[in-house]
Order: C-alpha cells, then sequence, then structure tokens
C-alpha cells in the first residue's frame, strides 16, 4: 500500500467510524439509565465505549466528537464525582455530555 | 536486541486503529506487521511471531497495556521484547510511568499515520544506540 492508497482507506474508515458511533451512543443512554442501580458496571462500560470514542475521532479528524466523548470518558472515570455528587445531579450532569456528543456526531453526519 | 527491526507486533482492542498502524507501518516496506486485539491473544501469539518490537496500547479491556507488559516480562519468550506504549494519556508524568516499567517509547494517540513508521524506528534505533 502507498501514501495515496492509505489516505483514500482512511476515508473509508472516518465513514465507518461516524457509523459506528451512531450506532454506540444510544448504548452510552442505555448503561447512563443504568447508572443508579449498577454504577461499577455502568460507568465502566461509559468510560469504555466513551474512550474507544474519543481515540479514534481523533485519529479521523472529528476533533467535536472526540472532545466530547473525552469530556464522557472524564466524567465516567471521575471517582470523586461518583462518590460526592449526588446521584440525580451526576445523571444530568452525563445527560448533557452525551447530548453534546450525540450533536457533535449529527454535524459530522451531516457535513460533506 | 537483534540489532534489526523487522517484525512488530501491535496490540490495540481497537480495529479501526490496528487497520490504520498496519497500513502506516506497511508503508516503509520494511516491516512485517502483525496485529492482536488483546494482550491475552498478544501473549499467545508473541511465543510464534517472535517480533522485534511490540506496540502496544495501554487502555484494552481486561488485560491493560501495563498489565500485557507485565505478563509478557513473566513469559521466558517475550521477557526482552522492547515494548512502545501508545496512548491517549500522554501526560508528563504518564510518560514517565510507562518509562519507568521499562519502556523504550511512548506514541500519543491521535498520530500521523504518514509519520507512524518513522517515529517507530526513530525509537527503536535511540533505545538501540542507548543499550550498545
Amino acid at each position: 500500500m502507498n501514501a495515496a492508497e492509505l489516505k483514500v482507506r482512511m476515508g473509508d474508515l472516518s465513514v465507518r467510524f461516524l457509523q459506528r458511533t451512531a450506532s454506540e451512543t444510544p448504548l452510552l443512554r442505555e448503561w447512563l439509565a443504568k447508572v443508579t442501580a449498577d454504577p461499577q458496571t455502568a460507568l465502566k462500560e461509559l468510560e469504555v465505549i466513551a474512550h474507544r470514542i474519543h481515540g479514534s475521532g481523533a485519529m479521523f479528524g472529528f476533533g467535536a466528537i472526540s472532545d466530547a466523548a473525552g469530556a464522557v470518558e472524564k466524567l465516567a472515570s471521575d471517582h470523586d464525582a461518583i462518590n460526592e455528587m449526588p446521584p440525580a445531579q451526576y445523571v444530568a450532569q452525563m445527560s448533557g455530555l452525551l447530548g453534546a456528543l450525540e450533536a457533535a456526531l449529527s454535524e459530522a453526519m451531516q457535513s460533506p | 536486541m537483534n540489532g534489526e527491526l523487522r517484525k512488530l507486533l501491535y496490540i490495540d482492542d481497537e480495529p479501526d486503529i490496528r487497520e490504520i498502524v498496519e497500513m502506516s507501518l506497511g508503508l516503509s516496506g520494511e516491516l512485517t506487521v502483525k496485529t492482536c486485539a488483546s494482550g491475552a491473544e498478544a501473549l499467545a501469539t508473541l511465543p510464534q511471531f517472535r517480533p522485534d518490537l511490540v506496540l502496544l496500547d495501554v487502555m484494552m479491556p481486561v488485560l491493560d497495556g501495563p498489565a500485557t507488559f507485565a505478563k509478557m516480562r513473566e513469559q521466558a519468550a517475550s521477557r526482552d521484547v522492547p515494548v512502545i506504549f501508545m496512548t491517549a494519556k500522554a501526560l508528563p508524568q504518564e510518560v514517565d510511568r510507562f518509562m519507568a516499567l521499562g519502556a523504550i517509547g511512548v506514541i500519543s494517540k491521535p498520530f500521523d499515520p504518514m509519520q507512524l513508521a518513522k517515529r517507530v524506528v526513530d525509537i527503536w534505533r535511540s533505545s538501540q544506540a542507548l543499550s550498545a
């Protein structure tokens, strides 16, 4: 493979990334809904999924998606916030971050 | 180390990143690259593949990068294989931690696919020079 072919393939992968992220954002919502009942599992899943979107988003040049996912990942792994924040407040904050991620994804998918 | 970088093993749970790394390193035309999706898969692959270098993602489920590295050090077949960590969390204190574990280098994500092979080879050569 040469550099030109790599660039073309990166373009294909970036489209696939957006499609996969679109299928993963509902999963993030599902895990958020389980945070109160099973915080350890739910927050780990949120962190892992968000980390993946954060990393791949940056690789494919989707900075807004990457940053939004990074914020989700950070809150999901913030043990101080988890332990000290009232659950309803934590869930609301995380929901807001997921909304930002969904908005960034929507914008990216609409761009040519 | 045997002084020549010919075979490289890349370990990452993200399939897109594995594909990008494999293609990027293939641009050099001189590297044989194999990828693994997990630390466990890598530990099973190392004795047969016997890479000259391992490129190891840090954040992976079940067995993360540092834990995989520790397991590598327990196996005769991989004990002395040099490792470069790849991570999105490349803060100075994190880099220091990975180097203190025994890695020869740390590459941040995101990386430029067009420059990855050169970066890897540069780290390899620097490490070779230090151990000569």
